[in-house]
């Protein structure tokens, strides 16, 4: 098993942003290719698709569906493709 | 949650119906759909999100601000042939399209001696909740349901709203697509666990006109719609925790209604209680009630019990609202006080 990393809530939302989670496209055990969608986001302005920053499998989900995060934050955790 | 098969996604309401509208647009060019910003902006409650990328400005039609126009263009184009979808932003807005809905759509299938075939689904966005006042928060099931010509659906759940929304689609008659707001699943409403759910990836379709046991129970009927049957369904688990196990049907479709599933359970049950998320007098609740009445009046061993919108504009105070909706815990008090021993 390959080391995991960290999937972040991108910059292109605005420094500071607060982003309700709206839809997981993925659940942990799910596999996804870069740029694929894998969380839907709302904040107070957008919906925002946030693509897949690499390929690999979701192991774990820390901002839940309803839960709220900033720019930066760690939502999810996946293990890239080797 | 595991399947045989593949694993199920879940989908929200809104992501459920964008996928029925894209597989059928796939498949059948002669679909279409307008409406005021269906298009770039992709609905108000995300109905037609992505849709105007996939399909272009020909058939995801952004249209100005005149419902009288749009629907009534809707008839000429589907008795032409083609199968025109139109989003009525919100029911609330109704009054000033009627008579294309009532005395064309409804009306020239029969005038025509059905020679003359409308096959338009017309989508629009129901319900309260949210404090958005007396003109955007009504559900209006009743006012439609009372026409005839019309078939009216208004499914609760993603997987229910993905099938019948297929099913509307490919129906030759004029259909009104009912979705609930708050069941839509958006980001900037209060986000329901109803609001997502398992819906199968491929193409499937779902009765329009049969209501669906949620809740299996003995003691007493709940009939509901849309919120009200999510409301009935976290009233029938408090219940059950006080002894009383309720049977939960969600109607799914107000017409044609499905006299038999609800006749059947009260048959079984023997008390019903019938909640509604429309105004009280003349609705769904008048309506179940008398269907029960008067078919299934031996079955009943208490008082027909109905819960709805008090014949008032429904207020924008957040404290007024939930005091007109019926809310899980006016239900079990409506059905603990049926005295169920």
């Amino acid at each position: 098993m390959s080391k995991l990393k960290e999937i972040v809530l991108p910059e292109e939302l605005g420094e500071g942003t607060e982003s309700s989670i709206v839809l997981w496209y993925k659940e942990p055990g799910d596999s996804f290719e870069e740029g694929e969608t894998i969380v839907e986001v709302q904040t107070e302005k957008v919906a925002f698709e946030v693509a897949a920053p690499f390929s690999g499998t979701l192991k774990e989900i820390k901002v839940k569906r309803g839960e709220s995060a900033t720019v930066g934050q760690v939502i999810a955790m996946a293990e890239p493709n080797l | 949650m595991e399947t045989t098969k593949e694993k199920i996604k879940k989908l929200t309401g809104s992501k459920a119906m964008i996928q029925a509208l894209e597989q059928e647009m796939e498949k059948d060019d002669r679909i279409f759909i307008m409406g005021e910003d269906v298009g770039k902006y992709g609905g108000i409650f995300g109905s037609t999100t992505g849709l105007y990328d996939k399909f272009g400005g020909e058939r995801i039609m952004d249209t100005p601000i005149s419902e009288t126009g749009f629907i009534g263009a809707s008839v000429g184009a589907a008795a032409a042939g083609l199968r025109p979808i139109v989003e009525l932003m919100f029911v609330d807005f109704h009054g000033v399209v009627m008579d294309q809905i009532y005395n064309h759509i409804a009306k020239i299938p029969y005038m025509s001696g059905g020679n003359v075939q409308l096959p338009i689904v017309i989508l629009t966005a129901v319900g309260g909740g949210y404090s958005d006042a007396a003109q955007h928060s009504q559900t209006l099931y009743a006012s439609f349901g009372h026409l005839p010509g019309l078939k009216v659906v208004a499914p609760t759940f993603p997987q229910d709203i993905k099938g019948m929304l297929i099913s509307a689609i490919r129906d030759n008659n004029p259909v009104i697509f009912m979705f609930h707001k708050t069941l839509q699943g958006l980001g900037w409403m209060d986000q329901l666990d109803a609001s997502l759910g398992p819906v199968p990836e491929e193409s499937y379709t779902i009765p329009l006109d049969k209501a669906n046991v949620v809740r299996k129970g003995s003691d007493v009927t709940i009939v509901g719609v849309q919120m009200m049957t999510v409301k009935a369904l976290e009233a029938a688990s408090e219940l059950a925790d006080l002894g009383i196990e309720a049977e939960v049907i969600d109607l799914r479709s107000i017409k044609p209604i499905d006299k038999k599933t609800i006749l059947k359970s009260v048959e079984k049950t023997g008390r019903l209680l019938v909640v509604d998320e429309d105004y009280y007098s003349y609705g769904i609740t008048a309506e179940i009630s008398a269907i029960v009445a008067s078919e299934g009046f031996h079955y009943l061993k208490a008082p027909i019990v109905r819960l709805a919108i008090p014949d008032v504009p429904i207020p924008y105070s957040r404290v007024m609202e939930q005091y007109v909706i019926p809310d899980a815990k006016d239900i079990v008090a409506a059905v603990t006080n049926m005295k169920i021993v």
